[in-house]
This record gives C-alpha cells, sequence and structure tokens, in this order.
C-alpha cells in the first residue's frame, strides 16, 4: 500500500509541476461614461491625416472660428485675410483673432471629406471648406455672423443659431443640408457663442453673456427665448471670466439624462482653460475643479464644441493656435474620450 | 496527549499571523464540496474539510489523496462590453492522514490549491478603471492549507490548522548619471533590484458534532489576514546634457499597498440524512468584510532637482497622490444549500447526485464616489455527480472516488450611480455570469 500511495503521490507532483503556464492579461479597461476625459487630440487615422496643428479637422487658410458638428456637417465662421494685414494689436488676448487683419466672417457648411479618398478611413472627422450658408445682411448683424449652432428638430429641420453684433440669431432649413433661411433676430441680445439643446421637453440657449459669464434662455418654440439667467454662476473662485459655452445631453447607462456644458474659464493670471458643468435638472450643477482630461496639456485649446457619437464617445471640437501670412489665426481641431478608443475601425495587426 | 495535541493546535491559531480572503472562497475546493454549495461545514470529511471544517479530516479514518482541477471563467461585463477578467484555473491536490493513538483518533491534512496561469497575481488599483475586485486577481494565488483534528469521543471532532499568504516587498535602486538628449547612448547607470516574498499565516477551527446518525452539525471559524505589498523605488542620479553642469536629482516612492484581504468568517452548518440515499444540507456564513482595510497605497513621494534658473524647469514642491479611502464594505451572511441522493448503491460502486445553491451578497456598496471597486451580489447552482467504486481488491485495497461539478454564477445588474456628475469614470451598469467545471479524483486507502 505504501509504494502505491509514494507512486500516486508522485505522479500528483509531476502534474503539479507542469500546472503553472501564465499569460498576460490587461489591466481594467478604462469607463468613462461623464464626459469629462481624458481627452486625446484625434490622430492621423482619425482626420484624415490633416497638417498641423495636430488634431485638425478642416484645412483652410483662412481665419475660421469655433465650429460645431450637426447631421455630419461643420458649421463654422470663415473670413479671408486682408491683402495687407496691419499689426496685430498686442493688447488683444491671447487666441482673439484680430478683426482688423481679417474680413468678416460668414458661416460655412464643411462636408465630410471622401471616405477612401486622401487617406479618409470610415467614422473619421475629416471636413472639406463647404460652401457659405449664411452671411450678415441685416442691420442689427453688424458685417460678421459666427458661432455657428446647428439644432435639428424631431421633424427634421434645422435651426441655424448664430452670433452677430446685435446678439443671436436664428435661421431655418428644412434640414442640416439645406438652405437656411433667417426667421428670427436678434433672440437674445448682448449674447454670443450660442449652443442649443433640447432638454427637458424645452429648447435651452446658452450663451456667453457680455462680461465673460454664460447665460441660459429658454423656449417652447426656438424662436422666442426668455432669458433666464445671465450669469449661471458656473465659476470657481479665482476664475474672472467663463466663455464659449457648448452644451450636449447625455443619457448615461444608468438611464439618466445629463446636460453638460463645455466652456472655457479664465483665472486672475490670463490662463485658459477647458472645463465642464453639469446638471440634471437646471437647478444645480455639478463643477469640474479641474480642467477636462489630458487637455490640459494643449494650453492653446479654445472653443469647445461636444458631439456625441451612437457608439458613446465624446468628440470635442476645439480652435488651436495656427497663423497664415504671418497672422495668428484658429484651426478647427478635434479631440475626443474616452482616450482608449478610436473613431475608426483599428488595424488588427494579426491580420 | 490528547490535551497537548489540543494546546498544540490551539497554540498555532493563536499566534499565527492575522489570517485571509481565498481562493476557496471565492471559487470553493474541491468537487464534491463545490457540488454540494458548499454546504459541507456539517460533514465533510474529504480533503476539502482542509477549507470547509478541519475537524472533518478525522472522521472517515481513511488515508485519502486527492488531486483535482477546476476553471471558472467570467463573462463579467461593464455597460454591456465584456470586461478584462482572465479565467481561473487551477490544480488541486489534498491528503488526509489519519491516525491513532490509544481510543483517540488523528488525522492530518493538507491542500494546496495552485492557479494554473501563475503562483500569484498582484495588480495595484487604478481608482478610475472600475475593477472586479473579487475575480481580477484575488482568485490568483496560492493556497496552502494544513490541518490537525482529533476525535476525543466518536459524535465529536475537533480541528485546526493554518493557511499560508505570501506579501512581497520590492525595492529599486538606480544611480548614475543619464544624458537628457541621448539616453540611451550616452547614460551611465546602474540599478540593483531586491524582492522579499515573506510569509503570513492565519487560522481556521473547527468542530463536527454528530449526535444521531441522521444528524450533523459543524461549525467553522477562519481568520482574517491582510496582504500587503510594498514597493520602494529609489533613484539618485545626475542629468547631464542640460548646460555645462549635470543637475542632482533624487527621487523616492514608497507605496505600501493591502494587495488582499480575506475577513475572518465564521460557517455554521447543519446536514440532515433521513434516509442513507438522501442528504439535506444547510449552511450560513458571515463574513466580516466591514473591516476591510483600503486598497489604495499609502505613498510617500519626494523629488529633489536643482536645475539651472534659465531652463525654465519647475519642480513641484510636493507630489501628493490619493489617500487611503476607505472602502465601506459591510459585513455579509450568505447561506448555502446542498442536496445529496444515492441514485446507485451497490456493494461495488455507487453513484451519487449533487445540487447546490448559494447566495452571496455583495460587501461592495454601490461606487457612488471616487472608487470603482465592482462587485454584484451573486447566485450560484452546481450540480454534480460522484462515482465510488469500492471493490477493487488487490489493485486498490480501498475506493477510488471520481466527482465532477459544474457551476453557473449569475451576478444581476447592478447600477453605479455618481454623486457627481463629473466624476472621472461616470455612471456604469455591472452584470456577469460565471461558468465553472472541475474534477476531482480520490483514493482513499482503508
Amino acid at each position: 500500500m505504501t509504494r502505491r500511495a509514494i507512486a500516486i503521490a508522485a505522479l500528483t507532483l509531476a502534474f503539479v509541476a507542469c500546472a503553472t503556464l501564465g499569460d498576460e492579461t490587461a489591466f481594467p479597461d478604462i469607463i468613462q461614461t461623464s464626459g469629462v476625459g481624458p481627452f486625446r487630440l484625434l490622430d492621423a487615422t482619425e482626420n484624415g491625416g490633416l497638417a498641423a496643428p495636430s488634431g485638425r479637422v478642416l484645412f483652410s487658410r483662412e481665419a475660421v472660428g469655433r465650429a460645431m458638428m450637426a447631421e455630419g456637417f461643420l458649421f463654422y465662421p470663415r473670413a479671408p485675410v486682408v491683402d495687407e494685414p496691419p499689426e496685430r494689436d498686442p493688447d488683444l488676448p491671447e487666441g482673439v483673432i484680430d478683426p482688423a487683419q481679417v474680413e468678416p466672417f460668414a458661416l460655412f457648411r464643411g462636408t465630410p471629406r471622401e471616405v477612401d479618398g486622401d487617406d479618409v478611413l470610415e467614422g473619421a472627422v475629416s471636413f472639406d471648406g463647404g460652401s457659405m450658408v449664411l452671411e450678415a445682411t441685416e442691420a442689427w448683424e453688424g458685417e460678421s455672423l459666427t458661432d455657428p449652432w446647428v439644432h435639428v428638430g424631431a421633424d427634421g429641420t434645422a435651426r441655424l443659431y448664430y452670433a452677430a453684433e446685435g446678439g443671436i440669431g436664428v435661421a431655418e432649413a428644412g434640414a442640416a443640408d439645406g438652405t437656411f433661411t433667417k426667421v428670427a433676430g436678434p433672440v437674445v441680445t448682448d449674447a454670443r457663442a450660442p449652443s442649443v439643446v433640447t432638454f427637458g421637453g424645452e429648447t435651452l440657449l446658452f450663451f456667453e453673456a457680455e462680461g465673460g459669464t454664460l447665460g441660459l434662455a429658454r423656449s417652447s418654440d426656438g424662436l422666442t427665448f426668455t432669458e433666464e439667467s445671465r450669469d449661471l454662476e458656473l465659476a470657481l473662485a479665482g476664475e474672472t471670466a467663463l466663455h464659449a459655452p457648448g452644451a450636449l445631453v447625455a443619457t448615461t447607462p444608468t438611464g439618466r439624462t445629463v446636460l453638460r456644458l463645455y466652456f472655457e474659464a479664465v483665472n486672475a493670471e490670463g490662463v485658459t482653460i477647458l472645463s465642464l458643468a453639469a446638471t440634471e435638472d437646471l437647478a444645480s450643477w455639478d463643477r469640474l475643479e479641474t480642467e477636462i482630461g489630458i487637455l490640459s496639456t494643449v494650453e492653446d485649446a479654445r472653443a469647445p464644441s461636444p458631439f456625441l457619437r451612437d457608439d458613446g464617445i465624446t468628440v470635442l471640437l476645439i480652435t488651436r493656435q495656427s497663423d497664415s501670412r504671418g497672422v495668428e489665426l484658429r484651426a478647427i481641431c478635434g479631440a475626443m474620450a474616452p482616450a482608449n478608443l478610436s473613431l475608426v475601425p483599428v488595424l488588427d495587426i494579426a491580420e | 496527549m490528547v490535551s497537548r495535541l489540543a494546546i498544540a493546535a490551539l497554540a498555532l491559531g493563536v499566534f499565527a499571523a492575522p489570517a485571509a480572503a481565498t481562493p476557496p472562497d471565492t471559487h470553493g475546493l474541491f468537487s464534491r464540496s463545490i457540488s454540494l454549495g458548499g454546504a459541507v461545514t456539517a460533514d465533510v470529511e474529504d480533503s476539502s474539510a482542509n477549507y470547509y471544517n478541519p475537524a472533518g479530516l478525522v472522521h472517515s479514518g481513511e488515508l485519502r489523496l486527492t488531486v483535482g482541477y477546476l476553471n471558472v471563467s467570467p463573462f463579467l461585463n461593464i455597460n454591456d462590453e465584456r470586461s478584462s477578467v482572465e479565467r481561473h484555473g487551477a490544480m488541486l491536490v489534498g491528503l488526509v492522514a489519519p491516525a491513532t493513538f490509544g481510543d483517540a483518533r488523528f488525522a492530518f491534512g493538507l491542500a494546496l490549491h495552485l492557479p494554473d496561469q501563475r503562483i500569484a497575481r498582484t495588480r495595484s488599483a487604478v481608482v478610475t478603471r472600475p475593477r472586479w475586485e473579487m475575480y481580477d486577481t484575488r482568485p490568483g494565488r496560492i493556497y496552502l492549507a494544513t490541518n490537525v483534528a482529533v476525535s476525543p469521543v466518536p459524535w465529536l471532532t475537533l480541528g485546526a490548522g493554518i493557511t499560508f499568504q505570501s506579501p512581497s516587498e520590492l525595492t529599486l535602486d538606480i544611480r548614475g548619471d543619464t544624458h537628457a538628449l541621448s539616453p540611451e547612448s550616452r547614460s551611465r547607470l546602474e540599478h540593483q533590484f531586491r524582492g522579499d516574498l515573506t510569509s503570513i499565516r492565519y487560522p481556521q477551527a473547527g468542530i463536527q458534532i454528530h449526535p444521531h446518525e441522521m444528524f450533523s452539525f459543524g461549525l467553522t471559524y477562519r481568520g482574517s489576514f491582510e496582504l500587503r505589498n510594498r514597493i520602494i523605488a529609489l533613484a539618485d542620479a545626475n542629468i547631464t546634457g542640460i548646460g555645462a553642469e549635470p543637475i542632482p536629482l533624487a527621487f523616492s516612492l514608497d507605496a505600501d499597498t493591502t494587495s488582499m484581504y480575506g475577513p475572518q468568517q465564521v460557517s455554521v452548518g447543519a446536514v440532515f440524512e433521513p434516509t442513507s440515499r438522501l442528504h439535506f444540507a444547510l449552511e450560513l456564513t458571515w463574513y466580516d468584510w466591514s473591516k476591510h482595510p483600503s486598497l489604495l497605497a499609502d505613498q510617500e513621494i519626494v523629488l529633489t532637482a536643482d536645475p539651472p534658473p534659465g531652463l525654465g524647469i519647475t519642480v513641484p514642491d510636493e507630489i501628493t497622490s490619493l489617500p487611503p479611502l476607505p472602502l465601506s464594505l459591510h459585513d455579509t451572511f450568505v447561506p448555502r444549500i446542498g442536496i445529496e441522493v444515492g441514485v446507485i448503491q451497490t456493494p461495488a460502486y455507487q453513484l451519487d447526485a449533487r445540487v447546490g445553491y448559494v447566495y452571496e451578497n455583495s460587501p461592495f456598496p454601490v461606487q457612488t464616489g471616487t472608487l470603482n471597486f465592482v462587485d454584484n451580489d451573486k447566485h450560484t447552482m452546481t450540480l454534480g455527480l460522484g462515482f465510488t467504486m469500492s471493490d477493487l481488491e488487490p489493485t486498490l485495497p480501498g475506493q477510488l472516488r471520481i466527482d465532477a461539478h459544474a457551476l453557473y454564477s449569475y451576478l444581476p445588474e447592478r447600477e453605479h450611480i455618481k454623486d457627481s456628475l463629473v466624476d472621472a469614470v461616470g455612471d456604469y451598469r455591472s452584470e456577469g455570469h460565471l461558468f465553472g467545471a472541475g474534477v476531482t479524483v480520490e483514493v482513499a486507502f482503508e
């Protein structure tokens, strides 16, 4: 019996000795559903390989400004640089285009660059310049139209909100690719950078008010607005101004409907960062106390404009430092979160 | 003699280091016990008694050698996406060695759980990455338990022993010069690495009472344990290639982490056998999860450098890290049910069928704040078959037993709704399934 026991024990030990054959498993995946980042600039596969600055989604030698995406199109302001531009006004803050160096802005609709053309992959965010959709014609508008924001209703009707000298105006088209006709304006005065979403059954218009605060106006029809506040009091201690709100309505994986508002925040030293506040009810806001994600290393990022894809990826259009013929301009760029995902199919090396 | 052994067994428990949560806590040990849902404290007598109740080691009086294998494949999802949690497979080895001294019967037992992928696994917790805490690294380590048991009177058995686990301390020391512009070709660095895998022990003890042939009762205590991992990184180097003089740089990181904690636990079980073919078992286990320490590292980082002022390099005065936030776990009571039916019973062989059920309510709260340690309640259903061959002489003077089990665990969906709408992770849902199977072969010498 003892010999059999020893034999069985030896067999067992041999079995055990061969048992430990390890392989490696990745760390837990990044889960990120709150839209706070970390964001990363789009890479060359995701922006169609457009030239610097990194993340650029539209190539233009002209002046461009805050852009937004709707129904696959890029809506943005554009203006040519004047023939012989004067010296830049030294008092202008960094990131602001000197209006004396450019012609008046009009609004353009960029179209997606053709897939499989110029290395543009399916899912990439990359645009051609497209055509003009709106220019200043009304007296209250002054010379330039900027800060376009298209809001598409349930019936497919597209409303183009824009900023002009006298406030915020509205144009309308049967669809985002249709012909826009001005229908109202100014719907909010002394305001710029409109951002419009449907939330809680209402149309909400966030805007930047004079003095660097963020305001809110409400509407039941999208054309007539009632100002609720010209200062939502989203600034943290030490911040002197908030600019360029970009709103987004998202439903979390647990079913909560959340309104997220991205914006620029300027501190007492004049440093501008991108940050975020969010609310479920418009009565109380949670404010991110830091910059959003990795974009903190991109010091020239401005004018955040969010877009939520069906796959849960938040694409954040921003503007970055650029120049043409020595004139300090902006470039429309893109960032995305969660940063570990990709907008385009990832090539499987094994294939 | 009995009293001496009892004192010795008690001493093992008293002087052992604080004790642990183990692979058997998560997936069980050996097929028969797993297929009964782990409801075996009252009557276990095979090698799995080393975990479930060491008092059972002495019950049968047989020399038992056991070898087995189990595999559990997780299908755990967060927001409908499969989480990166690897399968768990392990070799199992067990021993029960009986002895008698006078009228008293004794037994020594040993159980080894050896993962088939790696001997031990530790991964630091990244706060912003939701992690299935119970399944990510916890089962992936060696479990070794040794026990002694005594039966002073026929209706009573007592057992106790210790289980071993290994914490670690790793030190990396780097010295020399590194070139800022050509670090690969022009650096002169040397390093030393030291790793200590020390050992801690924690106790377990149990009692079985057999007042009547139709009833038996059992009580088991398993101690708590805490595995700490300490990582020390030291760098004392000069940075060259920037300016005329080398820039002295000193960096130290001292991170002390609890990598695994096992709560103390008490199981109480009862078995009712109305006939020789029917076996009902009920059990309740208390887990003292509320004492679980933080899994976040208590770390100290010091960086000193003196770059020339013209380079525009700013050295932070202080590098802070997230403090070890409490996990806020709560104690749990886990009920277990096991039923065994003798399907075929002949003098030569026997076939038993088994079913079991376990409900484990998660000790982890819904993750509403900064932490993201994911866990869900778990319903586990088990099935098993046991085949025993008895008439094997002269080849084998005893019995050959083959047990197999299959298990399915359902982790119903849990919503983690964050207090802050600008949380670094945001809301998520967790749910999943576990599928497992295993087999045990045991030779019992009479």
